[in-house]
């Protein structure tokens, strides 16, 4: 199995690079939805992603990805009957878990462990899919085609950070705290809105007509398919350079501040676009924090509002279908007016 | 060898279309020996039959010797692309045993899908993921180190698809680098010996391709080839870029030429230069022929002499010529391409890129059925403990489950039974059997399991509801009415996502009825797809009416209800065949509303004229369809009253299951 394609190497298609990034570094933004045409790198830059971030602690064999100072009480391994030893810690690679189109229940949520029923006469909690992806991500692709009881799963699961099983017999709750990374072909079809509202951040991604790019993209390729190892290689002091920045973003991220008149003008520009309650709001704020983190900059000014609104809010929007103008130039000018109103510049 | 191929290609397609496409379709097999898991695979349109199974005897002769060859089980699914439980090791090993999946299976060879136009999404899901990294998901129970398992394989997807919305879905087809479609071969031409598996390559793989030079002027034409002709996936770019460089290594040159590109947009994209420039040689005068025609001339007159020959021999036995010495002959003819398909001279094969991806999003997964209660798809609903249908398998899995929490006092029973049974079994001299009738075993089953323990997974499946569109787009009104439908199209879209319904648009005017709108619940396509659209003309009622029909009909064969909805403020005036002629229009228009009845089509029909006319009211009748008036198609109205309609249809399918 060869190293997936790295992340720096991806030609151009910043915001989706931006989007991911700032979901690793921001657990709480809820994560990001890449909605673009065939072959235009979603998957890539995700698996990608996975590679590039860092590692995290977890005892050998714990099947929750318990943090070690926290254990669960549902895992065997951190939770160990009395007198046995606790396993010590080791780093482990950022779980990056793809869910499947076609993967029942039991899969994702977990079930009996049929194999210790049936033969030790053990009724023990087999995890699923949810519980693998704890700490980490979850990866959808084609997410729009996901079927709607699955999807339910998975809306209660990202919404409260634990995964509860209440069946055979077994009464089980263990952490399912992740990242959630969807990817789709709009033209297959929508998202539910309580779904879509889950995505922190949205991107929306087209192919490159950019002759230049779309040259490189395919040099790049060939050059990566001929010499996996030595392609990522050649990549890898980049890639280390953007982890590291996604390390000490990690760090920093709550030492940044939001001016009290860019805080002002965000709710201000949530209200003038009309965004039903105060997750539009929040996961602005908390997008805002994340890219000036990024950038090693300690405060949040206006020109971050203005960057990333779009991807904060266009899928918030209340759709009128009937108005064919795209939400992204409505949240520009939105963005324009309320900076205009209270000075732009001053944040 | 390549501008031969080329030539060649262009005079039998003249003087026998199916010759070149053979010829083509044995290049593409070379190609697949060559670059295989590179460009993902290949997509063989065909019937099952001689001709199908004569050019994959070809293909597996091309391989080495010994290389895995999966077939897949018709009916693909996630579950038979995972790995499986292996009963026998399992038995004797006491734990969980997994059999590979066939993915895995198909490690460094060739997997045969057949019947690709009935995968449904979640299994293509799961192909594609493995096409892109090269490995496929392995068994958690074989142990944490393994979640995936190498697999790097070329996919040959049979595809027999007849109807234009039997398609493989599109998250497959992108990924495929090859299509090859031998339709339109006749047995005779198969028939003849393929050109023996001439030498190949020593060196395959990614490494030997990428020593073939390919200059960025030509791939920037690639690029600007697919932009053009409206395929701009980056996917569909690289597949090109491979597929050039395996033709001019299969030639044993070290760049390739543009012969190769245009090879390779054919046998890629399906694209080719208009067939008609060698007929239309004689017939135009020089001026007056399109700027294609003319590099492809030049090209073959230079080797004019030979030219009857060559179009009767294969091209294996050319394979030493050598390039054209002059590269200019050929220079431009990319480029001629791209205009030409910018002007719109050339028609695009109807089968790629973003039409295959609307046909793919307008099915869903599988095709059968209506909602039944003892659906055999769709989401599991509940355990039975009786079978849902007659021949309904019972689930392992929930029976184990349910058979597991009595395995203790099963085994105590037995135990208790045994105990008797042997105390007994001496006084009665008999060794094995008792009055008890309990045969004491060999050795204890590792599970006990009774009849009550048996459970059927009961499915539900419910299908989603298509509303098409029938617009009258004929007269003076015709814009602010075709505004208004397209405006109560969206909004219905806009709406219906939770209850997964789709929307198709037919407009007719002038003579005919053209699908501007493909079944789809894409906001976003619909958007693209009704922008801009003309009105004014005649009114051909029955064109309209009669394409309803085989949409709608096509609709149902997918498992969704039709609801056709027809906008229309009067009678139509022009017959099937365009003439105007409204007595035989008005026959017509009954007989086809006939069969709207007979078909039992749940229909709609709204008279938006400014007032209300007696043959819309007559063809309602006809049609046994419910008439509503609105003097202007307000967006509004128009989309609450379908939406009512499909709301209806939808708990009258839950009734019903």
């Amino acid at each position: 199995m060869s190293k997936p394609f790295p992340f720096t190497a991806i030609v151009a298609q910043q915001d989706m690079k931006k989007a991911l990034l700032m979901a690793a570094v921001e657990p709480l933004l809820g994560g990001v939805l890449i909605f673009g045409d065939r072959g235009t790198g979603k998957s890539t830059a995700v698996r990608a992603l996975a590679e590039l971030l860092p590692k995290i602690d977890v005892r050998p064999g714990c099947r929750f990805n318990c943090e070690p100072a926290k254990p669960q009480a549902a895992c065997p391994v951190c939770t160990p009957p009395a007198g046995t030893a606790l396993p010590k810690a080791v780093k482990l690679r950022t779980p990056m878990v793809d869910l499947p189109l076609g993967a029942t229940e039991d899969r994702i949520c977990g079930a009996l462990d049929l194999e210790k029923a049936l033969v030790a006469g053990e009724k023990q909690f087999e995890p699923g899919l949810l519980a693998a992806a704890n700490r980490g991500f979850l990866y959808i692709d084609e997410v729009n085609l996901l079927e709607d009881h699955l999807v339910d799963l998975l809306l209660d699961a990202a919404a409260s950070g634990v995964n509860v099983v209440e069946r055979e017999g077994l009464s089980v709750r263990h952490a399912a705290r992740f990242t959630l990374v969807g990817s789709g072909n709009p033209e297959e079809g929508d998202l539910r809105p309580q779904l879509l509202d889950r995505f922190g951040l949205a991107v929306e991604i087209r192919t490159l007509t950019d002759l230049d790019q779309r040259i490189d993209v395919i040099r790049r390729r060939d050059a990566y398919e001929a010499d996996p190892e030595a392609f990522c290689k050649r990549w890898s002091a980049k890639d280390a350079a953007v982890r590291s920045q996604v390390v000490h973003a990690r760090k920093i991220l709550r030492q940044v501040a939001i001016p009290d008149s860019v805080l002002t003008r965000m709710s201000q520009l949530c209200m003038s676009l009309g965004i039903d309650g105060m997750r539009g709001e929040l996961t602005l704020m908390r997008a805002c924090r994340a890219a000036a983190a990024l950038e090693d900059r300690l405060a949040v000014t206006w020109e971050d509002v203005s960057d990333i609104s779009p991807m904060v809010l266009c899928h918030r929007l209340r759709r009128d279908p009937l108005d064919d103008t795209g939400t992204a130039p409505r949240i520009e000018r939105a963005v324009a007016a309320v900076g205009a109103a209270a000075g732009a510049g001053h944040g | 060898m390549d501008d031969v191929r080329h030539s060649f290609r262009a005079e039998a397609t003249e003087a026998d279309p199916a010759a070149g496409a053979w010829q083509d379709a044995l290049v593409a097999a070379r190609v697949l020996r060559l670059a295989g898991p590179l460009i993902g695979g290949l997509r063989l349109k065909a019937r099952a039959g001689g001709v199908r199974d004569s050019y994959l005897a070809h293909l597996f002769g091309l391989l080495p010797a010994g290389t895995p060859q999966v077939r897949l089980p018709p009916p693909v699914s996630t579950a038979s692309l995972s790995a499986a439980l292996d009963l026998q090791a399992t038995v004797l090993a006491g734990r969980f045993m997994a059999l590979p999946s066939p993915l895995a299976r198909a490690d460094g060879g060739l997997l045969l899908l057949p019947m690709a136009e009935r995968l449904d999404t979640a299994a293509a899901a799961l192909i594609g993921d493995t096409l892109d990294r090269g490995s496929c998901p392995a068994d958690p129970r074989l142990g944490a180190g393994a979640t995936r398992a190498t697999s790097r394989f070329t996919l040959v997807a049979l595809d027999e698809g007849a109807e234009p919305e039997e398609c493989p879905p599109a998250a497959l087809t992108d990924r495929l680098g090859l299509t090859v479609d031998l339709g339109a071969i006749p047995w005779r031409t198969a028939l003849v010996p393929a050109p023996a598996p001439e030498r190949l390559p020593a060196a395959t793989g990614a490494a030997a391709l990428q020593e073939v030079v390919l200059e960025t002027d030509l791939l920037r034409l690639l690029s600007a080839v697919t932009v053009a002709a409206g395929v701009p996936s980056l996917r569909r770019l690289h597949q090109l870029t491979v597929i050039c460089r395996s033709l001019a290594l299969l030639d044993g040159r070290r760049t390739a030429t543009e012969a190769d590109a245009l090879t390779a947009l054919r046998l890629c994209l399906g694209l080719a230069p208009a067939p008609r420039e060698a007929a239309g040689d004689d017939s135009l005068p020089e001026e007056a022929m399109r700027p294609n025609e003319v590099p492809d001339e030049s090209a073959d007159d230079a080797p004019a002499p030979d030219q009857p020959t060559r179009a009767d021999t294969p091209p294996g036995p050319e394979d030493t010529r050598q390039p054209p010495d002059d590269p200019s002959a050929l220079t431009g003819q990319l480029a001629d391409l791209v205009t030409a398909i910018e002007a719109g001279q050339i028609d695009l094969p109807p089968d790629f890129g973003r039409q295959s991806g609307r046909a793919a999003a307008s099915r869903q997964a599988g095709t059968a059925g209506v909602a039944r209660k003892d659906a055999r798809r769709g989401r599991p609903v509940a355990l039975r403990r009786s079978p849902p249908y007659p021949s309904a398998r019972p689930s392992l899995i929930d029976t184990l489950r349910a058979a597991a929490p009595w395995q203790p006092i099963r085994a105590r029973n037995r135990q208790a039974l045994l105990a008797r049974a042997a105390a007994v079994a001496p006084a009665a001299g008999n060794g094995t059997r008792n009055v008890t009738g309990v045969r004491a075993p060999s050795r204890a089953p590792a599970a006990l399991i009774t009849r009550d323990d048996f459970r059927y997974r009961s499915l539900r499946h419910e299908t989603p509801s298509t509303a098409i569109f029938l617009v009258d787009a004929s007269g003076s009104t015709a814009l602010a009415r075709l505004g208004e439908t397209k405006g109560a199209i969206e909004q219905l879209l806009a709406r219906c996502y939770v209850r997964r319904d789709e929307v198709a648009m037919i407009a007719f005017r002038g003579t005919t009825a053209e699908t501007v709108l493909a079944p789809t619940r894409s906001l976003v396509m619909a958007k693209r797809k009704l922008a801009g659209l003309p009105g004014g003309g005649a009114t051909p009622l029955v064109c309209g009416l009669e394409k309803g029909l085989e949409l709608a009909l096509s609709v149902r064969r997918q498992g969704s209800t039709p609801l056709v909805v027809l906008l229309t403020d009067g009678r139509g005036n022009i017959a099937r065949d365009g003439s105007p002629d409204r007595a035989l229009a008005g026959d017509q228009l009954v007989a086809i509303a006939t069969r709207y009845r007979s078909q039992n089509l749940h229909s709609l029909c709204i008279d938006i004229g400014s007032r209300p006319r007696e043959a819309v009211a007559t063809l309602a009748e006809t049609m046994g369809a419910d008439l509503h008036f609105l003097r202007h198609a307000d967006t509004r109205i128009v989309s609450d009253l379908v939406n009512a309609h499909l709301v209806r249809s939808h708990q009258h399918g839950e009734a019903r299951s």
